[in-house]
């Protein structure tokens, strides 16, 4: 039973096609953190505008 | 809310005009199509963003139809312009009617002459000064005019020198005559009401077309209509609506793009080309979602609220009292209610279901007796000139010198106490309810309740 | 016993289940979330946050609070996993890559849990339990809270406050979250599910291969992904995996917990409200829409009209043999209509009319019942429209539990409305129209166009299940479907809390004889029919073209 539920398990892992690649920190990925991290600022005073404009409203 | 009646001196009119008015004839329609035409001017309907939208595909298709004619596109055209004049006219009838009684409000409007002063100085003498006979229409803000006994006061002004006795029962409905003099809280007149005695100097204060009675007829025509909170807030939801719709067509264009592109063997159709949907489509599909005719028919349903209270004479004043005027099922009035000229006078009598008429006209004029308004007086001489010689049965206490009648209104629940020593007096409370909505029908006639039980002591119309 | 009766037999058996939980549940719940004393945990907590918490805050406040403890999370969450290659219980893992880090860490903290990631061999032990299962917790004690604070809205009267998030949360997480995950995590291990701590283990199959097998802390991921309506599985086929759904009895315990505390809250509502009955109708009509939804993708199942299923007899591919047609139909309908988003089969191999019953599930906007705190107040959004719209219909001023319904409260209540369709609409034909994007699809024609508009339904309504034919991966997927999810799941809670707070400060009209009752039946079923007409008008177009054009050919 636990033999035939683990080979299930390594099939559908190949079909999902969902392995992401490690990545540490470092310089290279310093653009891309930044560029996310921002990213995030800008949703939320996004979002904190909205809720000042919803309770003028 | 305010609701004030416009005047009305002719009773029978009334439910004549309710039956003319109700129903919309053909020729209501035609006359509103030249209306309709000129409401296309986006500038109008940019108040309705719903037909707004349906007017630009409705140019866009016939863009798309020049270029390229075939039935299907020039039939689609004629659809969407139907349906854009269709709800231009409904709200050009809904505001035709308005007219109509506006209309007769001016025509009830007494247009005036007005005397206006010539070198008016503070302190001068009013019989002496010289004036100019102008029509009221001619009449400016911060003018002097003289009006002497027995005219009629030709603006909203302000009393700025004598003392005088006004009628002001065409516009408040208050019988009685009222003292209005310079100087302190009772200097300000309405155009339209009537001098009784001596002579004032009036300053104009709001010109002849900003008048309170202008101000009711712009209300009726639907110049300045003030909408409901709940067409506000409908108008809100349409808007949401639409704005979603529009996402939805403007994002399956891409939807099918790829559909059709994964499914090679789909013909090319008036509907779906290698490019995507054709425009004609993607505005059809539009208006069929966005909703159209709540859109259409919203502002004619606003004007129609208005229009139906001032077919029952009332005048709605603002958008919640259209809404208000909805859940009402009960008006209660105090005696000096704002409904009538103002001027009741007393021409028969009902006795309700077991009541004998000598007692009920004992009992009106006991409660009348001490009552000083000129319908207490009329309801006194009228008992007095049909009834009274038929002996002397009745006992008249003397009701004038009767300690606690002034007036207000439990006046007439006291008077109605000291019917009791009569026998059988009146009607009893609950049948006071039934029946005068019965006799009420036949239109015109106001009827005045008396009830025995001093509990009672409502009128009714 | 035919499959069937079985799985009337399952469904009818969780109902009943449902129905007890809605009583006794909602009974503590309603306790836990409005007495006015403090737990001795609870004032450790205020004191250590430093707040006072007595002190009740503005809507403003309220949402300022919600917005800055969200912000702070997905960071937090985003560096965690960044860094998880130099921390404790490494195993050997290093970090995961920024867009990956970031749309995880948005799915999260929004409760979507949607995973582009294959859990086992992605994230580390700490970061599993000190980032993904504490945000668990706190994103389901988020919607919580601003349910309630709906709730608040519309009980209290001219009041300008709407209460202390920093108190909702703390009772919600300590009262009502941890005992319940406590309770459920050992039930889940008395029903065989792992736990533990170990690296993985190196094993001979039968047939003499190799396997790693990794376990974890996988029975107290579980009950918090399914209580919390999280969805976030420890291993990559979620609730497929046997170690993380072993038997038949997890299966049942699993899809009960996910619609508990959904299905428990109107009770809630309608005891704040001091009006059982409006939580009855409230509960009525998610209740009437959950059990059609089920009892359809059951018989859509059961009885597959497919070349395959047809030869082999029943819809197996993308099943567990251990769970069956009727268990995984049940759960994949119960999952798309709460915001869960755990699978224990493949949505993406449900028949073409089944599939389209899961989407539309999904586009319902989450309220039958929906997730945890976020299914009650869009249901109640729901309900103010629909009392708006009958309002007019008679004639009467909207009024809903004696608050005026005007073109204030309209305004908000349509923009609610605006933001799924939009996200969705929008995500997909951008999605579509690009031939870049479109390569990121496993199948072609209406299957894989069906794949994208699920992707984008599930994180625009913070669902997070997949329809697992598409490979998510690349930077503008994740930053697309990331920003839907954040997007998709606070610019709601901001209408709502404005609502909530206009609400509050209104004073409350007394019944009359025109006003439209709310706690009858047919406002129940007036309800449904907005919600199914709307949605149906919405989402139709987009619908023809992929799962119904595949399902009805």
């Amino acid at each position: 039973m636990l033999d035939a539920g683990v080979a299930l398990v390594v099939e559908w892992g190949d079909v999902q096609n969902i392995r992401t690649a490690p990545h540490s920190f470092g310089r290279t990925s310093f653009m891309a953190d930044l560029g996310f991290l921002l990213l995030t600022l800008a949703v939320f005073g996004v979002l904190a505008l909205a809720a000042k404009g919803a309770e003028r409203l | 809310m305010t609701t004030i009646a416009p005047p009305e001196p002719h009773a029978h009119r009334t439910s004549r005009r309710h039956k003319a008015q109700s129903k919309m004839s053909g020729r209501d329609l035609l006359a509103a199509i030249p209306g309709a035409v000129r409401k296309l001017d986006p500038r109008t309907m940019w108040r309705n963003p719903v037909m707004l939208i349906v007017e630009v595909g409705a140019a866009f298709t016939t863009i798309l139809a020049i270029a390229d004619p075939s039935w299907f596109s020039i039939l689609i055209t004629i659809w969407l312009w139907a349906t854009v004049l269709f709800a231009n006219a409904a709200e050009a009838v809904a505001e035709g009617r308005g007219k109509a009684q506006a209309d007769s409000l001016r025509r009830n409007r007494q247009l005036s002459t007005a005397y206006r002063a010539i070198g008016w100085v503070a302190g001068s003498d009013i019989r002496a000064v010289v004036t100019k006979e102008v029509a009221a229409t001619e009449l400016a803000k911060g003018d002097i005019v003289i009006v002497k006994a027995g005219q009629a006061i030709p603006a909203d002004g302000d009393v700025i020198e004598g003392a005088a006795s006004i009628d002001e029962s065409a516009i408040t409905g208050e019988s009685a005559p009222v003292i209005r003099e310079s100087g302190g809280d009772r200097s300000a007149v309405t155009g339209g009401t009537r001098v009784l005695s001596d002579a004032i100097a009036i300053r104009v204060t709001q010109a002849p077309g900003a008048g309170f009675v202008d101000r009711m007829i712009a209300l009726v025509e639907g110049a300045n209509r003030q909408k409901t909170p709940n067409e506000i807030a409908l108008n809100i939801l349409l808007a949401a609506l639409t704005l979603v719709f529009i996402l939805v067509v403007v994002s399956i264009q891409p939807m099918a793009i790829y559909a059709k592109l994964t499914q090679g063997a789909a013909k090319d159709s008036v509907a779906l080309t290698d490019s995507g949907l054709t425009g004609i489509v993607l505005v059809a599909l539009l208006v069929c979602l966005i909703p159209t005719t709540i859109g259409a028919l919203l502002s004619a349903i606003g004007i129609a609220g208005m229009d139906r209270l001032v077919q029952r004479n009332v005048l709605a004043t603002s958008g919640r009292a259209v809404a208000a005027a909805g859940d009402v099922s009960t008006l209660l009035l105090d005696k000096t209610g704002t409904i009538t000229f103002g001027d009741r006078q007393a021409r028969g009598q009902r006795p309700a279901a077991g009541v004998e008429v000598e007692d009920l006209v004992a009992c009106a004029r006991l409660a009348s007796l001490a009552d000083e308004t000129p319908e207490g007086r009329s309801i006194v001489t009228y008992v007095e000139s049909q009834h009274l010689g038929q002996g002397d049965s009745y006992d008249l206490p003397r009701l004038r010198d009767a300690p606690g009648t002034e007036r207000g209104d439990s006046r007439t629940a006291r008077s109605a106490r000291r019917c009791a020593p009569v026998d059988r007096c009146c009607f009893r409370g609950r049948v006071a309810q039934r029946e005068p909505r019965r006799w009420g029908r036949r239109g015109g006639h106001r009827f005045l309740a008396i009830a025995g039980d001093a509990r009672r002591g409502t009128r009714r119309r | 016993m035919t499959p069937g009766w079985a799985a009337a037999a399952f469904i009818t058996s969780l109902v009943v289940a449902w129905a007890i939980a809605y009583r006794f549940l909602g009974a503590y719940m309603h306790r836990a979330v409005t007495s006015p004393h403090h737990l001795r945990v609870e004032k450790l907590t205020y004191r250590a946050i430093g707040i006072n918490p007595d002190k009740e805050q503005s809507s403003a406040g309220y949402t300022r609070s919600l917005l800055a403890l969200s912000a702070v999370s997905i960071v937090g969450v985003f560096a965690l996993q960044r860094l998880q290659g130099h921390l404790w219980l490494a195993d050997g893992m290093a970090g995961v890559s920024p867009r990956v880090a970031w749309n995880t860490a948005v799915s999260f903290v929004t409760n979507t849990n949607w995973q582009t990631y294959s859990g086992e061999s992605t994230m580390t032990h700490l970061t599993q339990m000190a980032g993904l299962a504490v945000q668990n917790f706190v994103s389901a004690a988020v919607g919580i809270a601003v349910a309630v604070a709906l709730i608040r809205g519309f009980t209290r009267r001219a009041s300008k406050t709407l209460g202390n998030f920093w108190v909702d949360l703390t009772r919600i997480i300590v009262r009502i979250l941890l005992p319940l995950a406590i309770l459920g995590a050992i039930l889940f291990l008395a029903a065989g599910m792992v736990q533990n701590l170990t690296s993985s283990i190196d094993v001979t199959t039968l047939t003499g291969a190799q396997q790693t097998l990794t376990g974890g802390p996988v029975a107290s991921q579980e009950i918090i992904k399914n209580l919390g309506t999280n969805g976030g599985g420890f291993y990559n086929v979620n609730s497929a995996h046997p170690f993380e759904n072993p038997n038949f009895a997890t299966n049942w315990l699993e899809i009960f917990v996910i619609g508990l505390i959904p299905f428990s809250l109107p009770y809630v509502f309608g005891r704040m409200a001091g009006d059982r009955r409006q939580g009855f109708a409230i509960v009525g009509a998610m209740a009437a829409i959950a059990i059609t939804s089920i009892v359809a993708v059951n018989m859509l199942e059961l009885n597959p009209s497919g070349t395959v299923p047809s030869a082999i007899g029943s819809s197996m591919e993308g099943r567990e043999t251990r769970l069956g047609v009727a268990g995984s139909a049940t759960f994949a309908a119960m999952t798309t209509l709460t915001s869960t988003g755990s699978v224990t089969s493949f949505h993406d191999s449900y028949s073409g009319l089944g599939g389209s019953v899961l989407t539309l599930n999904m586009m319902l906007g989450e309220v039958a019942p929906g997730g945890v705190g976020s299914g009650l107040y869009g249901m109640l959004i729901l309900a103010i429209i629909t009392v708006f719209v009958a309002g007019l219909m008679v004639g009467r001023t909207p009024e809903y539990l004696g608050k005026k319904i005007g073109p204030r409260e309209m305004k908000l209540a349509s923009l609610y409305f605006l933001v799924t369709p939009a996200l969705v609409l929008t995500g997909t034909a951008a999605a579509i129209s690009s031939p870049t994007q479109r390569s990121a699809m496993l199948n072609t024609g209406g299957h894989g166009f069906s794949e994208v508009l699920y992707a984008f339904t599930s994180a625009s309504n913070n669902n997070g299940s997949a329809f697992a034919g598409l490979a998510t991966d690349s930077t503008w997927w994740a930053t697309a479907l990331g920003l839907c999810m954040a997007l998709g799941r606070f610019i709601p809670i901001v209408l709502v809390l404005a609502l909530a707070g206009r609400l509050a400060r209104q004073g409350i009209t007394p019944q009359s004889a025109g006003t439209l009752p709310t706690s009858t039946t047919l406002f129940a079923g007036m309800v449904v029919s907005v919600t199914l007409v709307t949605v149906a008008l919405t989402f139709l177009p987009a619908l023809a073209l992929g799962p119904l054009a595949e399902g009805l050919f």
